[in-house]
């Protein structure tokens, strides 16, 4: 069982032997240390450093657009968020890469405020919200219009390959965020949307069907739109649309997210009477 | 499979582990739980980053208080380093003979455990907490665990309690 993850899960620790890794360029690099295996992983150490570098190169070429923007960076998470606590959540998921390199995923996820307080409680969204918790989410395309495949994972072995995806990043940020935030808050911007990508989608699949693959013809991301119609009845304390709409919900339980909504329903239609 | 990845114990009081400019550093997210007298456990998930080494030193020094960081396997083991802000450090493993079985040439293992408990004793001495040295050496031969019961009976050992309401 061990062996079978002695590459993966001990590189973790540098306790892999650097003379079995491809040259990456920085494989040349040393340090003194303990002897045996805890000096070797103080070389590795090292040696990972670097990568992170890599990672650290592209997060400073994103951050400026995605700050301006009014994003604020915690740790992999750049969040965005109204007053009332609609946001926008953008991830870089790490994913296991081969030595010396550094891959990962975009993950964007716009996010209702209602929806955010069943996940959160009392407790602040603006800390923790993830794409995962999201009403509409997307992952990015890590490839041009010029790739035969598109591919989802982003991957740098040099400052160049940061360069070019944050290149695709603000490309899709400075094409796609104003749509965003003009979500925010609008449940009547979010069904327009979430019509005319149905639209988009439809096209698309004759598209492809007539003449074979075409990449980046789909709409981005995916809709929860019965948690957005849920939510929407209930801002307007319509009560039974909410219950009706949340009838063939699997959980309806206390704590359910059916529940929460009914809650909010019930709270919003006391508040217009009083 | 279990968990791979990075386990911290901070005594960062108010402060969120990842709010630690150390961890940022890390780009990744942290799950914190909180512990009596301002003492944190953080599970940081995989980190190809940094070393349990430099990432405790780096605790120790930020928080000014002594600090360990580990590096679990699988949930199996750990490779492991309590620091202070003095620059002292102590290397232990949890479950080091787990250890000893992954590491396939017995010339590049390097036990640990049988001088680390009077360092990690130490290490609780300088921290203000009061360890139980029998519950210590019984915590060094434990797994991490898939939920992590190794380290918070390691964290517990050191005098690391619980926080009560």
């Amino acid at each position: 069982m061990f062996r079978k993850y002695r590459w993966t899960g001990l590189l973790v620790d540098g306790l892999d032997d650097p003379s079995d890794r491809p040259d990456t360029g920085v494989a040349s690099l040393k340090v003194s240390g303990r002897p045996g295996g805890r000096c070797r992983a103080l070389t590795g150490a090292i040696l990972c450093r670097l990568v992170n570098a890599l990672l650290r190169h592209f997060v400073e070429l994103i951050g400026p657009d995605l700050a301006a923007a009014g994003f604020v960076r915690r740790g992999p998470v750049f969040r965005y968020f109204d007053p009332v606590g609609n946001g926008i959540a953008l991830d870089i998921q790490r994913t296991t890469a081969l030595y010396g390199e550094v891959e990962f995923f975009i993950n964007v996820g716009v996010l209702l405020a209602p929806h955010l307080r069943h996940y959160f409680g009392p407790d602040d969204p603006s800390r923790d919200a993830m794409p995962h918790h999201s009403v509409w989410r997307h992952r990015l395309v890590a490839t041009d219009d010029t790739a035969e495949m598109s591919d989802h994972t982003f991957s740098l072995s040099s400052p160049a390959d940061g360069d070019r995806a944050a290149a695709i990043v603000l490309g899709w940020l400075r094409e796609n965020l104003p749509r965003l935030k003009s979500w925010l808050g609008d449940f009547d911007a979010m069904f327009a949307a979430i019509d005319e990508d149905r639209e988009r989608s439809a096209r698309a699949r004759e598209e492809q069907l007539t003449s074979g693959w075409k990449p980046g013809r789909w709409p981005d991301g995916r809709w929860s739109e019965g948690i957005i119609r849920v939510f929407a009845y209930a801002e307007r304390g319509d009560v039974d649309a909410v219950r009706a709409e949340t009838a063939s919900w699997d959980d309806s339980g206390p704590d359910s997210l059916a529940a929460g909504a009914l809650a909010l329903a019930d709270q919003r239609r006391t508040e217009r009477k009083g | 499979m279990g968990y791979s990845g990075f386990v911290i114990i901070a005594r960062s009081g108010e402060t969120r582990l990842d709010e630690l400019a150390c961890v940022d550093d890390l780009f990744v997210s942290v799950t914190d739980d909180v512990r009596a007298g301002g003492w944190r456990i953080g599970f940081l998930g995989p980190v190809d980053d940094t070393s349990p080494d430099a990432l405790a030193a780096d605790l120790a020094l930020e928080t000014a208080a002594p600090a360990i960081a580990l590096s679990v396997f699988d949930s199996d083991c750990a490779f492991a380093t309590a620091a202070d802000p003095a620059g002292a450090a102590v290397a232990f493993y949890l479950d080091e003979e787990m250890v000893r079985e992954l590491v396939e040439d017995d010339d590049e293992f390097e036990p640990l455990n049988g001088r680390a408990v009077a360092g990690l004793l130490a290490w609780s001495a300088k921290a203000g907490l009061v360890a139980d040295p029998d519950r210590l050496a019984a915590a060094l031969e434990e797994s991490p665990g898939p939920s992590g019961a190794g380290i918070e009976g390691l964290a517990e050992a050191l005098g690391i309690a619980e926080l009560r309401d």
